[in-house]
């Protein structure tokens, strides 16, 4: 919801500048932004009495002095007939009617300054007259009024619950079929308005309109709840009746209404009628300063919670009484929230949080726990890097669980093994040039039996391409032999799980094998607590460098060394040497040649950039390597 | 020149490999929480409308149990969870106070945009005891987000709505850009969920926190795109070893 700046500083002299109302609904819990003077709110789900500028200086009086008295209209309005059934009483308990009627020829084309405003400063585009005023006042006061032609509707006026699947014209001329249960208005058998939400075309008024019903209703909330979504229909009015509008002013927007008219036209002739089916009752809370005090750790005085909340419109008498607007206010608990966000939640001081000694849970890990984590370390320490992936698939099966409404039509199940997502994941990493790809995933897999849902922990291993990038293991290729050695003193009949995943039905020119397993993990043998991990792993947060998604470009450079003294000198000049697109070097060969008693070293440099390297750019990264490299002593590169 | 018997020879470097980042920062947060004296407790992804709404105050009309925010499967007889508080209320049905009980794991809310992901993970955790209040509320959020992002962070506390509890606060701390980052929501258990799970909400109270692992993570490592944790691109995932 967005309100100028100026709305707020009209109405409160007192207000110093737009920094300071910002932070002050920032208190209040008035999450918005502001761009050009104008506040745009993200006003959460309860606070719906606050979808308006009056609302909105209603919870600013627990500051300032705000002005929120709107002029309305003080006369006495004649009764208006209308014959109007209402067979949704309890989805609507409470409604008026104004039927006015204005000079024909006036044509209003500047309204008065207070809402030409409106309209200039929030760049929102003039319909007609009525609905203008209809538009406005539902910013103004925060309830949604409806406008008929009055000349369009027939006889009578009916609202009702209807199961229909008629097709309906809204007053923006979309055409939209309804289906199942509706509450709608109609007029002689004719659906003239999807109540709370959207009227219709038939009877809208129009800039020759100079006799309207206006239609000024209370919905419950869970009626209209829904419904502008499923007709995708962007109604404000839908969104003001989900979080609900109070249901005791529907009379005061209609003189407010009146006196907006008679503000910009002569005004031939007015009635109005209240329908009130249920008996309004007061929220009353007990005056209980203790307990709010014991809700919030704090030592407010009576006097000033009673100040507080009497300037937020609460009512003191034998009990707290709640104003009809702030239908969220039903307990201690939401009183002391008033209480809080009035004082600050910054300013309320803290208490030491200690979860005392007799109750305190020692880190209590169960045998699976200790069993999960180990089995990560053994991964880990072999190269394998964690994946975690969505959980749905379009695999059916009679035990797989189907969703009601997926993200993704094609994929409709939960799935029942990691395979696939591993899988998919490998052969993403291959087409991004990878050629040694481990991966593993631990999630929680759910299938149907008959009734019930069955929960398993698996374990899904993938692995492909070369060992590891040195040179001890670079032309050794992951087959199940290196499966075996890793995982079989810790997995009963390992051998029986392992798979070698064909890539006939994959979409792959990578020849080398894919072996996989998936075991629940209570397949997992107890050896693998005494497993003690090889490697340090980080305790920190690492700095993430943006990836490219630009291809790399790898280079091979080998050197010949006659003295062996050397060695240590030339590893760490190349492999510490730092520029912006080296990724990355290893050594991925070591020859020692005895007889000609010579060492050959040969490095893999990969390449990449934000943008499409040339071989340029990397000759000039690989020349200067060469050019540090090259001044060793007995050093050369052979067929330089 | 050396002998060939004490000739240098280069380590050939074993590659380790690494967890996920998201299961890193999980288990860093909780094992602070542990220590802390929290216990770490588990439940189902797949839960039932009560568990996940019904217990926790969130009632039939609120939008989020609306079909365009939650995952319903098997012809709307469960839900995909959309938080972990579940898992608290199946701890306090479960134990007498004072509860102390942490728990992270996957959630799914029906989302897919740059911004928000049909999955994701949570942390939340519940202390229940006689006397808990808002003041011991702020003291663990202030623990939690020192340890975190360090003692020199300055934090903000902003009222909030959520139907579990009451009052409400979200959180957010001042970035070095000068902007507030949402961190964590919290608050005081709303006394309609502790009746719900049996307990006395005359003699107990309880405070309650969540945090987004994503957000922390992305925070922490800055990444600056959700998406990048779940391509399972070895690019990505190898920056965090």
């Amino acid at each position: 919801m967005k309100v100028p700046y100026s709305f707020f500083s009209k109405r409160i002299k007192e207000l110093v500048d737009i920094n300071e109302l910002s932070e002050k609904f920032f208190q209040l819990g008035h999450e918005h932004t502001i761009e050009n003077k104008i506040f745009d709110f993200e006003l959460t789900p309860n606070r719906g009495d606050c979808l308006s500028l009056s609302g909105l200086l209603r919870d600013l009086k627990t500051f300032y002095n705000a002005d929120i008295n709107f002029e309305k209209n003080s006369k006495p309005v004649p009764a208006l007939n209308i014959d109007f059934k209402n067979k949704a009483q309890n989805d609507c308990p409470h409604i008026s009617f104004l039927k006015i009627e204005i000079e024909k020829s006036e044509e209003v084309k500047v309204y008065k300054d207070y809402m030409e405003k409106y309209f200039t400063s929030l760049d929102i585009k003039k319909i007609n007259f009525f609905t203008d005023i209809s538009n406005y006042i539902s910013f103004e006061s925060g309830q949604p009024t409806h406008c008929y032609d009055f000349s369009k509707l027939g006889s009578e006026i009916t609202l009702e619950r209807i199961n229909t699947n008629n097709k309906f014209k809204t007053l923006l001329g979309d055409e939209i079929q309804l289906s199942g249960d509706n509450l709608l208005f109609s007029s002689d058998d004719t659906i003239v308005n999807l109540a709370g939400v959207m009227g219709g075309h038939g009877t809208k008024c129009d800039t020759r309109t100079h006799c309207a019903l206006i239609e000024c209703a209370y919905f419950k909330p869970e009626s209209i709840i829904g419904k502008s979504l499923k007709y995708d229909l962007n109604s404000e009015a839908a969104h003001k009746f989900e979080r609900s509008v109070n249901p005791m002013h529907q009379k005061d927007v209609l003189d407010r209404f009146i006196r907006i008219v008679s503000d910009h036209v002569k005004v031939k002739s007015v009635e109005m009628t209240s329908f009130n089916y249920d008996k309004y009752i007061e929220t009353e809370l007990e005056i209980d300063i203790n307990k709010i005090n014991k809700i919030l750790g704090t030592n407010i005085d009576i006097t000033k919670y009673e100040k507080i909340l009497k300037n937020l419109g609460f009512k003191f008498k034998s009990n707290i009484v709640v104003p009809s607007w702030r239908n969220d206010v039903l307990s201690q608990n939401d009183l002391a929230e008033e209480v809080a966000r009035t004082i600050g939640y910054d300013n309320i001081n803290q208490s030491n949080f200690i979860v005392s000694g007799s109750n305190k849970c020692p880190k209590d890990q169960t045998k699976i726990s200790i069993i999960e984590s180990k089995i990560i370390d053994l991964l880990v320490d072999n190269g394998f890097y964690e994946s975690i992936s969505f959980p749905f698939n379009s695999a059916s099966s009679q035990s797989a669980i189907k969703l009601d409404n997926p993200i993704d039509s094609n994929k409709p199940f939960m799935r029942e093994s990691i395979k696939d997502s591993l899988t998919e994941n490998l052969l993403f990493n291959e087409r991004r040039q990878k050629d040694s790809i481990k991966f593993f995933e631990l999630s929680d897999v759910y299938s149907k039996k008959t009734n019930a849902i069955e929960k398993f922990r698996k374990l899904g291993v993938i692995a492909s391409g070369r060992i590891d990038d040195n040179y001890l293991s670079f032309n050794k290729k992951i087959d199940a032999n290196y499966m075996q050695d890793i995982f079989s003193p810790y997995i009963k009949d390992f051998d029986e799980k392992i798979e070698d995943i064909s890539r006939e039905t994959l979409n792959t020119k990578t020849k080398s094998k894919i072996l996989y397993f998936e075991i629940n993990i209570d397949d997992i043998n107890e050896n693998i607590i005494k497993y003690e991990s090889v490697l340090t792993k980080t305790e920190n947060f690492i700095q993430y460098k943006k990836i490219s998604e630009y291809p790399s470009i790898y280079r091979d450079l080998s050197f010949s060394i006659k003295d062996f003294n050397q060695i240590e000198s030339l590893e760490r000049l190349v492999l510490n040497y730092t520029n912006d697109i080296l990724i990355d070097s290893f050594i991925f060969d070591y020859f020692h040649n005895k007889k000609n008693k010579e060492v050959k070293i040969g490095f893999r440099f990969r390449f990449q950039s934000n943008k499409t390297l040339t071989d340029t750019e990397v000759d000039n990264v690989i020349n200067a390597i060469i050019e540090q490299c090259i001044n060793i002593k007995n050093i050369s590169i052979p067929g330089l | 020149m050396s002998s060939e018997k004490d000739i240098y020879t280069p380590k050939a470097n074993i590659q380790g490999g690494a967890i996920h980042p998201i299961s890193f920062t999980k288990n860093l947060i909780l094992n602070r929480l542990i220590s802390y004296g929290f216990k770490d407790a588990s439940g189902p992804e797949i839960e039932s409308e009560k568990f996940n709404f019904d217990m926790l105050n969130i009632k039939e009309s609120h939008p989020a149990r609306q079909m365009h925010d939650t995952f319903y499967i098997e012809n709307m007889s469960y839900v995909l969870r959309t938080h972990t508080s579940p898992v608290q209320i199946r701890t306090m049905l479960n134990e007498k106070p004072p509860i102390a009980c942490v728990s992270g794991g996957k959630v799914y809310r029906k989302d897919d945009d740059s911004t928000h992901l049909p999955m994701f993970h949570q942390i939340e955790g519940i202390y229940v005891d006689e006397n808990v209040n808002f003041s011991h509320l702020k003291d663990l959020i202030f623990k939690i987000i020192f340890s975190l992002f360090g003692e020199d962070t300055k934090i903000r506390f902003r009222p909030s709505y959520f139907p579990f509890t009451e009052p409400s606060a979200e959180v957010d701390i001042l970035s070095d850009e000068g902007k507030w980052l949402e961190v964590l929501g919290c608050g005081i258990i709303n006394p309609i969920v502790l009746e719900n799970c049996s307990i006395d909400s005359n003699k107990y109270s309880g405070l309650a926190f969540g945090l987004g692992i994503e957000r922390i993570a992305m925070l922490k490592f800055g990444v600056t795109d959700i998406r990048d944790f779940y391509k399972s691109n070895l690019d990505f995932i190898k920056q965090f070893k």
